[in-house]
């Protein structure tokens, strides 16, 4: 019996293999993006003494930053996990519950944060507070525009901020609060 | 009857090599589109620290980077164990944050200079009070704009 040649292999399609791996690999590699907290300081002057705020204590939220890393709210243990919602009902409350604020336009968070405490900590503690005012713009988006801030023409997302500003105050532990 | 023998040789059949280029090619692009742009050689420790909420930087800010960290072991040597600064590719000292500062922001054009953004890569372990040091050369400097580098952090 005679034997049989091999028959050629069609190499042609193996283009088309490569750029369907070429393809998958573009779709499925994500360039490293950076993530993080958008932050916008305040000016630098060096005239402006931080101002006496003569406020009720109810109308703010003390949080503290221990050198460990550990949150103190209000003179108690708080855990981080619950900080957003807890910073959302106080600057909702409007005056119902006595031992949170009466109005959001008096409430102010305020971190005081221990100069040894771990930065995670701080950040924890901040993202959370600015966490609660993000929930609560973006429930007045919805409420009035229908959709989330992210969302919004700019003319209606600084309406949005406008009723609800930041309200944000943090300095670095001092002997006093020690 | 006269039979045309092909005069064939036996074995295997030569595999066409015409699409090689293209395979190298693939391999080229890939490589090109994966790569990410290497900004700095890290000379410290940076473990992200997580926030609530971390948002993508958008592609038209125009960053710059601080790393903050303890030196990494060979370099401790020359810099210590301390928590350190470094900008662009050298440690530096607090008081040089705000000429760094300037020089990085005549980098961008005068147009896109209300988009100058300062990253802060900090180690999630750096003790606060250098952040807040930092803050403050950072405001010295008019450089407002900033963003605490994390990653996402989620409780449920």
């Amino acid at each position: 019996m005679p034997r049989r040649e091999l028959p050629e292999v069609n190499a042609g399609s193996m283009a088309d293999i490569a750029f369907t791996l070429l393809i998958f690999f573009l779709v499925s590699t994500t360039l490293a993006t950076d993530k993080g907290e958008k932050v916008l300081l305040p000016k630098w002057n060096p005239d402006l003494q931080a101002p006496e705020v003569e406020k009720n204590e109810r109308n703010v939220l003390a949080l503290q930053i221990r050198e460990d890393g550990s949150l103190v709210l209000e003179g108690q243990d708080f855990p981080y996990r619950d900080l957003t919602e807890e910073s959302v009902d106080f600057l909702l409350n409007n005056g119902s519950n006595p031992l949170y604020s009466d109005s959001y336009d008096d409430a102010v968070i305020n971190i005081v944060t221990h100069p040894d405490a771990p930065y995670e900590a701080y950040l924890e503690a901040y993202s959370n507070a600015k966490a609660s005012f993000d929930q609560i713009r973006d429930s007045y988006a919805m409420q009035q525009f229908g959709t989330v801030l992210e969302n919004l023409p700019d003319d209606q997302a600084d309406e949005v901020r406008d009723k609800y500003p930041l309200k944000l105050a943090e300095k670095v532990m001092d002997e006093d609060d020690m | 009857m006269a039979v045309i023998k092909k005069n064939r040789k036996k074995g295997t059949p030569e595999v066409s090599t015409a699409s090689l280029p293209d395979i190298i090619f693939t391999l080229l692009f890939f490589f090109m589109v994966s790569a990410k742009v290497k900004d700095a050689t890290l000379k410290v420790e940076n473990n992200m620290p997580r926030a609530v909420d971390a948002q993508k930087l958008t592609s038209d800010d125009k960053v710059s980077t601080i790393h903050i960290g303890k030196p990494l072991p060979q370099y401790q040597k020359v810099y210590g164990s301390e928590p350190v600064i470094q900008l662009n590719d050298q440690i530096a000292r607090m008081n040089e944050v705000q000429e760094w500062i300037l020089r990085q922001r005549q980098e961008v054009p005068y147009a896109s200079r209300p988009k100058f953004l300062v990253n802060i890569k900090a180690d999630g372990q750096v003790p606060y009070k250098l952040i807040d040091e930092l803050k403050v050369e950072l405001r010295k400097a008019e450089a407002l704009r900033i963003n605490y580098d994390a990653k996402s952090l989620n409780y449920r």
